[in-house]
């Protein structure tokens, strides 16, 4: 199948550029990355237009109108950016500028003749939709859509000028600590819900977790309602999309949000002291019970 | 005919249905239910939301509406919450109050409210006078420009966390017995008053007490309505009183059928959805006949008091109905569920136990039947088939 | 301070039917405002607040479903002062592109707005887009994430949410900000809330009204509900030692 001439990469994180320019390169002959952020995240791309730096000197937003300028000028047939909010929003000025809808939260990238097509889900997981985009196409893909990883240095770097955003002013930026997680990437995983009833209890649930090597991840209640788990771990719709060899959903429901999130993994495995939950209809094997006794006995039998 | 609620009305239950998800959960439920405990974050949350004061009139901190609307919050709340018995009928006894009360007995409730609070109990129910009404023998007597009062209530709800109680009291030497009851505004914490709660099979959210009143001295001011006219004063919103407890009863009810027409899907039994077996499907459709009739009788009931038309009959018509097809299909969801509905974990038990009232609590069904009865007979004394 | 807070009506995922082709049946759906649409309508509700002397304008974009006088209502019980909506029948899914387009017209029609408002993403597509096209397209100062806004001298104090921390930016107005769904609790509208909103200002405008078009710059091929997964569907009910170790028997291959 033929590739595209052009592809660009628009994000700042470099194992996120690793990945999305390996992806480019499956689409595209040639491969740009436009940067703002560290210097070194130059990897992967042919070419490399840098803008100046992020984090606690300058917010992302101000150099988007420079490569909005940029991407008029060299009208490459696909943009791709990540899913973090600087990457979203960097796809929606690209596609309002060519015209064009950004395909945002794609699973999956294919190309038909000179058109890229995506597929996502939508209505909350209800559905999978397929849409289609001609040049200029703008796409943010999610980790884990691309499974290539290209940290090779970049071939060249070019430093770009201006213009800036107007109107707004970068203050100053608090960081916070992420613990990196890549749920995207883990074969098993162990995923609580609001059934796990007090963070108390995570204890119980890390020890199997280790037992078995697997990530935790929770369902959205349990990271933004209740915060018993950083946002990071959020599984469903809205958060992270997973395909595990095995997915232990625990004290969750099984509501579509989440499950959608979860149900692409092989076996899926529910434990649920409600007989009548959503989660029991969509799972390989699972228990009625409480989470808090099945869980430690589990462990000691491993 | 129209049928339909106003867009009005199905905005005001889609807010209440968030209040009860926010601060009405299940598990806050359970938790207020084994320890005993008034539910005081939702009671917060539904007089912040006007919801609480429904029906109480503007100017003292309230948003009027009909009756129909009425009777559908306490229908939903009553199929969203297990709680729903605990939060009182604030409507009704402002009601009361403004109708017989004086201006510092009004603010008194008012106050009451402005602190989520309960704004009165009721104290007439006695050992030896329940449906009895008149045997009440809490007596008042004058002394000294005071009034001693003495006497022993019980069943009395939230007596513990009431600022005041409505108490009925009859006057021992008073020479016409049917002129014989006066009430009074008590204060709760006036010297003479004990207060014991009686451990019950249901209702445990909320206290209902044992009240002695051993010389309690009140003043003259806090007469409530007129001296004899007693009576007047607490009857004059037992009807809609009936109404929401049959509002409640309905949505208990239906709150079990749901629980149980979703499980009877979900449940496999002998490879099949036990929804698949007529016995299970001939116990769907029976509750809900039963929950559609329930419905319209309230609603119609409803209807006819907004109208002005008289609802003695109809309201003792439909709290009897009320009463006895609710406890059916709650004991029909349980039957659904099997074991797991005999589970203590599992809600339906709860609304088993808090919905047996229904049939004692606001005249028994033996009352509703001696109320409608009388009334029928004499109703149809001269009739005239066509 | 006139704010314009756009929102979309969307169906209740829970009715949505799924046809024997597994093509979507929207039609039996009850329709509500998207939640994170509510975060932004509460949003301009606050900011009106502290601002004093303010009008909020509702403004939504769609087909049938923004004459319907309940949602009207919802939205008009939450704080705002007037709704507006661009109706067409052409409207039913329109595509981001299009939206923006007619919402850049509506506020410039609209006139003497200070800012614009958005949730996050629509409560169906979540897309998470439409906010900063419209910005981008009105060419005014646009920020997506943002998780608080204090009110400056002609200015809007935001932090905005990243992965890694959180950006404190100073942004002039007119602006367009996309908030999360973190910024705030929305509030449950109450009785009188309600009752008030049946007497706030309702217009529908139609394209012409905006001279604005549909056009559709991507193409949908499909919109397909999953194929049913073939789960085993084996559960053991009952959580005491033996049903426990059964279990354990049932998944100790995979684990």
């Amino acid at each position: 199948m033929s590739k595209l001439n052009q592809v660009w990469v628009i994000a700042s994180d470099k194992s996120v550029i690793a990945e999305l320019t390996a992806g480019a390169r499956t689409l595209g002959e040639t491969v740009t990355l436009l940067l703002a952020g560290s210097r070194d995240a130059a990897v992967g791309a042919d070419h490399v237009f840098y803008f100046g730096e992020t984090g606690d000197r300058q917010s992302f937003l101000a150099y988007v109108p420079a490569m909005v300028k940029l991407v008029l000028e060299k009208k490459p047939e696909l943009i791709l950016t990540d899913t973090s909010r600087n990457g979203r929003y960097a796809a929606a000025f690209a596609a309002a500028a060519c015209r064009t809808n950004a395909m945002t939260d794609v699973m999956e990238v294919w190309l038909e003749g000179s058109d890229v097509v995506t597929k996502r889900m939508v209505y909350g997981g209800s559905a999978f939709r397929t849409e289609k985009a001609s040049a200029t196409a703008v796409i943010c893909a999610g980790a884990g859509v691309f499974t290539g990883v290209d940290s090779a240095e970049a071939g060249s770097i070019e430093d770009v000028a201006g213009p800036e955003a107007g109107g707004i002013v970068f203050k100053e930026k608090s960081t916070k600590s992420v613990q990196p997680v890549n749920l995207a990437a883990a074969k098993k995983i162990i995923s609580v819900g609001r059934g796990l009833g007090d963070a108390a209890n995570l204890p119980a649930v890390e020890a199997f977790a280790e037992k078995i090597g697997a990530e935790i991840g929770c369902s959205r209640p349990v990271a933004e309602e209740e915060k018993w788990m950083p946002k990071e771990r959020y599984i469903g719709i809205s958060g992270c999309m997973v395909k595990a060899d095995v997915y232990i959903a625990a004290g969750i429901s099984g509501q579509v949000q989440h499950m959608a999130g979860a149900n692409q993994s092989k076996t899926i495995i529910a434990i649920n002291k409600d007989s009548s939950a959503p989660v029991f209809s969509q799972c390989d094997y699972g228990i009625v019970g409480d989470l808090m006794k099945v869980l430690p006995a589990l462990t000691a039998k491993l | 005919m129209n049928f339909a609620k106003t867009e009005e009305q199905e905005l005001l239950l889609e807010s209440l249905r968030e209040v009860v998800r926010r601060y009405g959960s299940e598990e806050y439920m359970q938790e207020c239910d084994e320890k005993g405990e008034f539910p005081q974050k939702l009671l917060d949350a539904l007089y912040e939301n006007g919801f609480y004061t429904l029906g109480v009139p503007e100017e003292y901190g309230g948003t009027p509406c009909d009756m129909l609307t009425l009777m559908m919050y306490h229908e939903e709340l009553g199929r969203t919450c297990t709680g729903a018995y605990a939060i009182d009928v604030v409507a009704l006894q402002m009601d009361d109050m403004i109708s017989f009360g004086t201006k510092k007995q009004i603010q008194d409730c008012v106050d009451s409210l402005n602190k989520a609070g309960t704004a009165l109990c009721l104290g007439f129910t006695e050992p030896q006078a329940g449906s009895d009404s008149s045997a009440i023998t809490t007596s008042f007597r004058r002394e000294n420009g005071k009034v001693i009062i003495n006497g022993r209530k019980t069943f009395i709800t939230r007596a513990d966390r009431s600022d005041h109680m409505l108490c009925m009291t009859r006057d021992p030497n008073a020479e016409d017995p049917k002129k014989a009851f006066t009430c009074w505004w008590v204060p709760m914490d006036a010297p003479g008053i004990t207060i014991k709660p009686i451990p019950k099979i249901g209702w445990h959210m909320v206290k209902s007490c044992e009240v002695t009143l051993d010389n309690v001295v009140v003043n003259e001011e806090d007469m409530v309505g007129e001296e004899g006219n007693g009576f007047k004063v607490v009857m004059k919103n037992f009807e809609v009183e009936r109404l929401v407890m049959a509002a409640i009863a309905c949505g208990e009810a239906t709150m079990a059928f749901e629980m149980a027409a979703s499980y009877a899907n979900e449940r496999v039994q002998f490879g099949k959805p036990i929804g698949s077996f007529q016995l299970i499907q001939e116990k769907l459709f029976t509750m809900k006949m039963k929950i559609n009739n329930m419905q319209n009788a309230i609603y119609k009931t409803a209807w006819m008091k907004d109208q002005g038309l008289p609802i003695n009959t109809d309201a003792a018509l439909t709290k009897y109905y009320c009463a006895q097809a609710s406890s059916e299909v709650i004991n029909d969801a349980i039957q659904i569920f099997g074991g797991i509905g005999y589970s203590a974990e599992m809600r339906l038990g709860k609304l088993w136990a808090n919905n047996r009232i229904c049939g004692i609590g606001g005249g028994t069904q033996e009352i509703m039947i001696h109320v409608g009865g009388r009334a029928l007979l004499k109703e149809y004394k001269n009739f005239q088939a066509l | 301070m006139r704010i314009v807070v756009c929102y979309k009506n969307v169906p209740e995922e829970l009715m949505i039917k799924v046809n024997a082709d597994r093509t979507l049946d929207l039609s039996g759906a009850d329709y509500k405002i998207g939640q994170y649409d509510l975060n932004a309508v509460e949003a301009a509700a606050g900011l009106a607040k502290e601002a004093g002397d303010s009008e909020i304008i509702a403004l939504t974009v769609g087909a049938d479903i923004v004459s319907n006088t309940k949602l009207q209502k919802a939205v008009l019980s939450r704080g705002t002062n007037r709704m507006i909506g661009v109706k067409d029948a052409a409207l039913a899914s329109p595509d981001v592109l299009t939206v923006a387009e007619i919402i850049k017209k509506a506020v410039e029609k609209i006139g003497g707005v200070d800012l614009v408002l958005f949730g996050e993403g629509s409560g169906d597509i979540y897309s998470q887009q439409t906010g900063t096209v419209t910005g981008a397209l009105l060419g005014l100062p646009t920020i997506n994430a943002v998780e608080k806004i204090e009110l400056g001298e002609g200015t809007l104090r935001v932090s905005r949410s990243l992965e890694d921390g959180v950006e404190h930016l100073e942004v002039q107005l007119p602006a367009v900000i996309s908030v999360t769904s973190d910024i705030n609790i929305p509030r449950i509208p109450s009785m009188k809330d309600i009752l008030g909103a049946g007497k706030k200002p309702c217009e529908i405008w139609s394209l012409d009204d905006l001279q604005a078009d549909v056009a559709s710059s991507t193409e949908i091929v499909s919109m397909l509900a999953p194929e049913a997964a073939d789960r085993k569907k084996m559960i053991i009910e009952g959580d005491g030692d033996d049903e426990i170790e059964a279990f354990f028997q049932q998944i100790r291959k995979v684990l």
